[in-house]
């Protein structure tokens, strides 16, 4: 009975589907969860700034939305102040100011990152 | 035995994350503690950068370390130096704020600027006694060596030029005092900067015509005529025009001196020469100068004059003016540096820079 009980459990637990575009992240429910669904899905599109904006469309605007953008922004640096226009609550811009958004960070680098 | 498993699968199943990751992490801070708290790897490094930040504002030259010894490798532990640098140095910790600057990487020079053009006055400094001036000064010379030792090439003899332009601008900008004993006791290094800094307040202070500034300067340092005095300026930000580097290819391998914010300028071959240039760059520090009070030192016979001069009036001149005399141009040394300061012309798009110093 009890090993019925852990194997359904264990079961549930596993079967959430796994997300296979950024849309899908938003159906996870733990937040930590979502938000490296929504880091993975919107990395590779670093380099395509119009493919990443649309993409963060996708993402509703608020805190959720501003961490995955700083998270970004600290993935790639030289995109940073970009980035930080998209910001719209007062945290995520406080960051951008006191951090991400400093205009040297977008400068070529001399030596290997 | 069997309860426990059950418990465990539950918890397992049922094991949450915080409630708002997202928010705190944009909202973490203030400790280290904190930091570690982050949910997001990539989060918790902008808050220990910010944590550095905070210690240096402090002082706290232990927590600055740790918190940027937990950021990685590369640009981002870079720039923790860099924070924390910058903010030892507006707190006056000059030393220690050379040491996070020297491994600053990158971020070296923008770090030593920084840090020096946010360095406050040291108290009870004047020009009126130059032999008490010249010591700290020289004292000044040995920390920022030291303190840069072991920065990348290039960057201690560049960060001891912009530090010792700051502590020379901190003696004379503003002192009410424009009495050239110290400048004229510089020596070596010092001597470009003490002149750089004399002729900011003789020039400010002597509230002269542009066309009557050079000579009369001359004459103030040679001990031909008094030298202007006034009031003091309150404590806080001195304000001045002033841009990052012109510098042509054809004069990189002459001397130059770090500026106001950031900037250089020519050096002279000789004191007079090099006291002719420093005045004409101080006028262009004072936000009311026209371009027209260049024009007179575009035709001087010494290239380090003549240059400096076109460099201001390409600043400050229409820039349909200056496109017209980049054209017009025979020598492609002046071409070249008109070309440099169009892109930074003050009534262009980007209208220059005007910032304060500390």
């Amino acid at each position: 009975m009890v090993t019925l009980l852990v194997g359904l459990l264990t079961f549930g637990c596993a079967a959430a589907p796994e997300p296979t575009r950024l849309e899908d992240c938003a159906a996870v429910e733990d937040a930590v969860v979502r938000g490296d669904c929504q880091l993975k899905f919107t990395t590779p599109l670093l380099e395509d700034p119009k493919a990443l904006d649309a993409a963060l469309a996708l993402v509703p605007e608020g805190v959720e939305r501003d961490a995955l953008i700083a998270r970004l922004a600290v993935t790639d640096p030289r995109r940073g102040a970009r980035l930080c226009k998209a910001m719209t609550t007062p945290e995520g811009q406080q960051k951008c100011q006191q951090v991400l958004g400093r205009p040297h960070l977008g400068a070529p680098r001399k030596t290997k990152p | 035995m069997r309860l426990p498993i059950l418990l465990m699968a539950l918890w397992a199943c049922g094991a949450e994350s915080p409630v708002d990751p997202a928010g705190d992490g944009l909202r973490a801070g203030g400790s280290l503690a904190a930091c570690a708290e982050v949910a997001f790897v990539e989060l918790a490094i902008p808050c220990r950068v910010g944590v550095a930040a905070e210690a240096g504002k402090a002082g706290d030259v232990a927590l600055a370390d740790e918190a940027c010894a937990l950021v990685p490798e590369g640009l981002w532990r870079e720039e923790c130096h860099f924070r924390a640098g910058e903010e030892l140095g507006k707190a006056g910790h000059t030393d220690r704020a050379l040491r996070f600057c020297a491994r600053a990487g990158d971020f070296a020079r923008n770090c030593v600027t920084h840090a020096a053009w946010g360095l406050p006055p040291e108290p009870g400094l004047s020009p009126a006694d130059p032999t008490r001036a010249l010591a700290a000064l020289d004292e000044q010379l040995n920390i920022y060596t030291a303190g840069l030792n072991g920065a990348a090439p290039g960057v201690q003899g560049e960060g001891v030029d912009i530090l010792l332009s700051r502590a020379w601008f901190n003696l004379y900008v503003g002192s009410g005092s424009a009495d050239p004993a110290a400048a004229r006791g510089a020596e070596g290094e010092h001597g470009p900067h003490a002149r750089t800094a004399w002729a900011l307040e003789f020039v400010r202070l002597a509230k002269l015509p542009p066309d009557q500034a050079v000579p009369a300067a001359l004459a103030a340092w040679r001990g031909e005529s008094p030298t202007p005095t006034g009031a003091a300026l309150p404590p806080g930000p001195r304000v001045g025009r002033h841009t990052s580097p012109i510098v042509a290819e054809g004069v990189r391998a002459q001397r130059h001196a770090a500026t106001f914010g950031g900037g250089v300028r020519l050096v002279g071959e000789n004191i007079e020469e090099d006291l002719t240039v420093a005045v004409i760059e101080a006028l262009f520090f004072l936000e009311g100068t026209p371009p027209e009070a260049f024009v007179p030192s575009q035709d001087d016979p010494r290239l380090t004059v003549r240059l400096t001069a076109w460099k201001l009036w390409g600043l400050t001149a229409p820039p349909e003016a200056v496109k017209a005399a980049i054209t017009a141009a025979a020598d492609p040394l002046i071409a070249e540096t008109l070309r440099l300061a169009e892109g930074k012309n003050m009534q262009g798009p980007k209208g220059g820079r005007r910032r304060d110093a500390r």
